[in-house]
């Protein structure tokens, strides 16, 4: 066994899942305040990038620009999504399905109306403000945008914990999740706290979409897959824990990663499907037990 | 002369779940200082119409609360609370993935901008009135005993200082000794000028803790008066056992 080529898949997998765990850390933000999945979730990261590609490559605007425009048009997506299309069935005690298909439905309609906006191109690479070059760590060769992609969780996520746990509103998100009812009896507003997680969830979606454009290519097809996979981390994971999410998300990535050099690419997405089965059938609740994972 | 207004008064209340309305024009009063006493059977309507008079509202809703006078009907229940009215839902329900500590702070959440002093007199008056949560302060709520549960709901509600206090059932499923230590501190908390409305299933244990009591049957008042009046009423057990249904037309 060639151990340069594991260990790089390794790597190049933790990078690809790090793609996975911004949009499983996404669904888990909203998760936590609202117990909705927002499956629209990966279509907002494919807006992100489909942004990003019209901002650098088309309009060829700066770097700082296209981000400013990113992470003000996909939270703004996000706010509107929960306004529209999440906050009537939150309304509606004892409806817990409304919502799934209607952030379905949302993020179908993201796809149509950029495939309308944008057509039905093949993937096309998008600019990159760091040098395509391979970065050798030892043995180990990836590149920039991998690594920009692996920063960009770990400092996502570590703002995320800390506005969690140290802010009132980030404990005031983490009450409306344990008890809707009791929140608002405490002067907390459950809509407001809807609101807030969903544009944190838009806010998550736009970074991700912006570092992982590069890796990713401008392609409308991507939501729907990293909406899937986000969501496979989340239940290997365990639901509502930031860190599990985290981990499931590296998990699936190193998985696919080993996967493809050692069988084929082209059924990569069983080598996600094969660990969630595996890890469900050991922990049901997933790796990270949660009140909310033993809910469900 | 001029009469001062109650510190809660609910007048020809009436709300339900859905289409449904399972509370019929109640109307009732609690003063400033006094414990009054709500009792039914189960189904009567009792925490319906807390938790509506709360601005949790399940279905149409009609009627007029008022805090101190003040019209606080068709409000949410996060306008409620800062109008000074904290109910205590049955069942001791928390933030139980949260410590005891960061429970009662955000009983204090509306008051989380430059209001430090009132979080922490808050605390301190929590702690005062339940040692019990001072020594639990980091353990989760989920954590805790049924009796600190209920110690920590109860302290949750009063971190704002609310006036009028709302307890559903705050004996349900405690042993003697805790309810005792539970009713302890909702005694003091009468003697402190605070207002409480009770829902109480310990018929004599409601009558001998409050200055009135209110019989709900059916969605309805069946029976209300001073509670050393109605100790010897055989009508209130009769309709609180279920053995005796009030004439509503009467």
């Amino acid at each position: 066994m060639d151990w340069r080529l594991l260990v790089n898949a390794i790597v190049t997998g933790l990078a690809i899942g790090a793609v996975y765990g911004l949009i499983a850390v996404g669904y888990t933000v909203v998760f936590n305040a609202t117990r909705v999945f927002n499956l629209a979730q990966g279509d907002l990261v494919m807006v992100g990038v489909l942004l990003t590609f019209w901002a650098l490559n088309v309009e060829h605007w700066p770097q700082a620009v296209a981000v400013a425009v990113v992470v003000v048009a996909v939270p703004t997506l996000a706010f509107v999504e929960e306004r529209l299309v999440v906050r009537p069935f939150l309304r509606r005690p004892g409806d817990n399905i409304g919502w799934f298909i209607s952030t379905l439905a949302f993020g179908l309609v993201l796809e149509t109306v950029v495939t309308l906006l944008y057509g039905n191109r093949p993937p096309v690479a998008v600019a990159s403000p760091l040098p395509k070059s391979a970065v050798h760590l030892g043995p180990i060769a990836t590149t920039p945008q991998l690594l920009l992609a692996l920063a960009t969780l770990v400092i996502s996520t570590v703002l995320v914990e800390a506005f969690y746990r140290r802010t009132w509103l980030g404990q005031a998100m983490r009450a409306t999740a344990d008890d809707r009812e009791v929140a608002a009896l405490r002067g907390i507003e459950p809509g407001r706290m809807s609101m807030l997680a969903f544009a944190i969830g838009g806010l998550l979606a736009a970074v991700g979409g912006y570092a992982v454009a590069p890796i990713v290519y401008a392609d409308v097809s991507i939501g729907l897959t990293y909406s899937i996979k986000g969501f496979i981390a989340l239940a290997v994971g365990g639901f509502g824990s930031i860190r599990g999410a985290i981990v499931g998300a590296l998990a699936i990535g190193v998985a696919e990663q080993v996967f493809d050099v050692y069988a084929d690419p082209r059924y990569e997405i069983l080598a996600g499907l094969g660990l969630l089965m595996v890890i469900l059938a050991v922990r049901p609740t997933g790796l990270f037990r949660t009140a909310v994972a033993r809910e469900i | 002369m001029t009469t001062e207004p109650p510190a809660l008064a609910v007048t020809d209340f009436s709300t339900g779940y859905g289409p449904m309305e399972v509370v019929h024009g109640v109307s009732l009063e609690v003063g400033t200082g006094e414990l009054v006493a709500l009792v039914g059977r189960n189904g009567a309507g009792k925490s319906t119409l807390l938790a509506a008079v709360a601005g949790v509202r399940r279905g149409p809703t009609s009627g007029r609360v008022a805090l101190d006078g003040e019209d606080v009907s068709g409000l949410r229940p996060a306008a409620v609370f800062v109008r000074g009215l904290a109910l205590v839902p049955e069942g001791h329900r928390l933030f139980t993935s949260m410590s005891v500590e960061e429970n009662l702070r955000l009983g204090a959440f509306p008051w989380r901008r430059g209001d430090r002093r009132r979080v922490d007199d808050g605390l301190s008056r929590a702690y005062d009135l339940f040692p019990d949560l001072s020594r639990a302060a980091r353990r989760a709520a989920g954590d805790l005993s049924g009796g600190q549960q209920q110690m920590l709901a109860v302290a949750q509600a009063l971190m704002a200082s609310p006036n009028v206090l709302l307890l559903d059932e705050p004996s349900s499923g405690l042993a003697p000794a805790v309810v005792d230590r539970i009713y302890e501190a909702m005694f003091r908390l009468r003697d402190t000028g605070h207002a409480l409305l009770v829902v109480e299933q310990d018929l004599e244990r409601a009558l001998r803790s409050s200055v009135r009591t209110y019989v709900m049957d059916r969605g309805a008042i069946a029976v209300a008066g001073p509670s050393t009046a109605l100790l010897d009423d055989e009508r209130v057990p009769a309709i609180v056992r279920g053995t005796a249904a009030f004439d509503h037309d009467q």
